[in-house]
């Protein structure tokens, strides 16, 4: 990883952040960071923002996981903690601001795929240091793709029933068969953008990621003249910066920039800032009209808050396990932790794949535990999915220590 | 939207997903996904009155439908993403039904219901033939057509 650019970067966010604060006080918005009244509504903007990009991290990796698209072991692993880190900032700013940030049962689905993405970040970090434990490690990289088919459905199921209910209690304009379906689309753009960032710092480049960037965003203002037909408006600002500027990456000189390839993906995460503040204010200009520099200060806090915690745990994983080269970090191709697919091409008759083997039980609990909950709670929307979903992975992440308990038994037995 | 119009969606989805066949290599599938995805919302916005709410996510069902038809002509993993695009047509149907409900609307249930019993009952599927292949694409059609 390239320490020397992460520092430059957190020192600038830092002077931005100190900037933007003291220009606070020169405009007289500062009152607005300090007092928690309810009536700013930027915070909520930026929760809705960072909730998104909690999702985005953990849709993605779980995505090309099931979908078995080779990629570096470190890219996932940097999707993941982005996605962890991202919910860190996102409560910061729910603790920060709780009169302006309502926090209901959507939020606690939120958090139960918080844990989820922590157990399978956990998971992919254990099974990555095969220095340790070459059993345990075998053992949790056979439920790494259980897990994923559990947490991609979650993602969905929770992202939906986000969209669901912030068009139901917060602005009805929103109300409507398409919007829950834009809201995932979105996530995952956001996802395909960080993950090209992320890897920037890390001096490394996939193409396929950048091609796919490309594509989605042909897909993405698809989706955003969709909802400006079906709506009568939309954000044009954000559909430029989202969807128009990534067109530069068709232009060589950009694509194999750094600088180029980040000024691209800077200008899709703040296009999808400015959409953010149009689905909570619906007013296309609303960013900048209201623009102060109390805005700006959260924004930047945003910022660093997510570079300071997510960079200190990367940081603080390298040193932990000493091997740095393994777990993300290095370009070169050995170091590539993805397990090799040596059984795709056997047929399996109907729930006879091992994957299904490893989920059946679990998920059989989990459904169980769902309808339970839905039962005695009467929420079948917001929370049963994901409850039955936080059954399952726990119930999946105790099988290899199952496992490993048991083997030693069953040796001696046949001694 | 009417039920000739209904059809010549139905008409449109056998079309992309013929054209998805002769395709090679995931880049440029969704390269036609994408044009598939465009024509849809043209026509959706052409044939339909895009003012009527269950209209919103007409072209995504199209898509759904040109993917579920687009895997029986996969030769690896059919069953797996035949169950996962279905999976995605009842994600689709059921996440805009919910948000229409919430505003009072009549929701398909029977609709809804059929997609999952198709999707689950193709889960029992072994070395799916080309009779039930066959038998399958009727099955959407009459699903998306009637229901």
């Amino acid at each position: 990883m390239n320490s020397k650019v992460v520092t430059i970067f957190f020192i600038a966010l830092c002077v931005l952040l100190l900037l933007s604060v003291g220009g606070s006080f020169w405009d007289g918005s500062f009152e607005l960071l300090l007092r928690n009244s309810g009536n700013w509504k930027f915070p909520k903007t930026l929760f809705i923002f960072w909730i998104g990009m909690s999702q985005a991290g953990i849709l993605l990796s779980a995505f090309l996981l099931i979908m078995k698209v080779k990629i570096h072991r470190r890219t996932s692993l940097l999707l993941e903690l982005s996605s962890l880190c991202s919910l860190l900032v996102a409560i910061v700013f729910s603790l920060l601001y709780s009169n302006t940030i309502k926090i209901n049962s959507d939020v606690y689905s939120i958090g139960i795929v918080g844990f989820i993405s922590l157990l399978f970040f956990v998971t992919h970090l254990v099974a990555a240091d095969s220095a340790e434990d070459l059993a345990l490690c075998k053992e949790l990289a056979k439920i790494r793709r259980p897990l994923a088919w559990i947490i991609l459905p979650t993602v969905f199921w929770v992202v939906s029933s986000f969209a669901l209910g912030f068009a139901q209690f917060e602005n009805s304009v929103w109300q409507g068969s398409f919007f829950p379906l834009y809201v995932v689309a979105c996530v995952f753009y956001m996802g395909l953008a960080s993950s090209v960032v992320l890897l920037s710092f890390e001096n490394y480049y996939n193409r396929m990621i950048e091609r796919f960037l490309m594509l989605c965003s042909w897909f993405m203002s698809l989706l955003f003249l969709w909802l400006i037909l079906l709506k009568g408006g939309g954000s044009v600002a954000s559909f430029i910066f989202a969807c128009a500027v990534p067109q530069l990456l068709l232009i060589e000189v950009v694509r194999e920039s750094p600088w180029g390839r980040m000024l691209v993906v800077s200008s899709i995460l703040f296009g999808f800032l400015l959409k953010c503040d149009f689905v909570v204010n619906h007013n296309d200009f609303h960013f900048f009209a209201n623009a102060n520099f109390a805005n700006a200060s959260l924004m930047f806090a945003g910022g660093t808050l997510f570079v300071a915690i997510f960079f200190g745990v990367r940081f603080w994983l390298s040193r932990f396990f000493e091997n740095d080269e393994i777990l993300m970090g290095e370009e070169s191709d050995s170091s590539d932790g993805e397990m090799p697919d040596t059984e795709e091409k056997k047929y399996y008759s109907p729930f006879s794949a091992p994957e299904f083997k490893v989920v059946r039980l679990p998920v059989l609990c989990g459904v169980l535990a769902a309808v339970m909950y839905g039962y005695f709670t009467s929420d079948w929307i917001t929370l049963a999915g994901p409850f039955g979903a936080y059954v399952s992975c726990l119930l999946v992440c105790l099988q290899p220590f199952v496992h490993i308990g048991f083997k030693p038994r069953r040796r001696a037995k046949r001694k | 939207m009417s039920m000739f119009a209904n059809a010549v969606a139905c008409l449109w989805c056998l079309i992309f997903a013929a054209v998805l066949w002769k395709m090679k290599g995931m880049l440029r599938i969704t390269l036609v996904m994408f044009l598939i995805v465009m024509t849809s919302c043209l026509y959706t916005a052409f044939a339909g009155n895009l003012a009527i709410s269950t209209l919103e996510n007409y072209p995504f069902r199209m898509l759904a439908l040109t993917l579920c038809v687009f895997t029986t002509g996969l030769r690896e993993n059919r069953r797996r993403f035949m169950v996962l695009a279905q999976t995605f047509w009842l994600w689709v149907e059921l996440v805009g039904n919910v948000s229409l409900y919430q505003t009072g609307a009549e929701a398909p249930w029977i609709r809804l219901a059929a997609i999952a019993e198709i999707a689950l009952g193709c889960c029992f599927m072994v070395r799916i033939p080309r009779e039930i292949e066959f038998g399958l694409i009727v099955l959407w059609m009459a699903v998306w057509m009637f229901f």
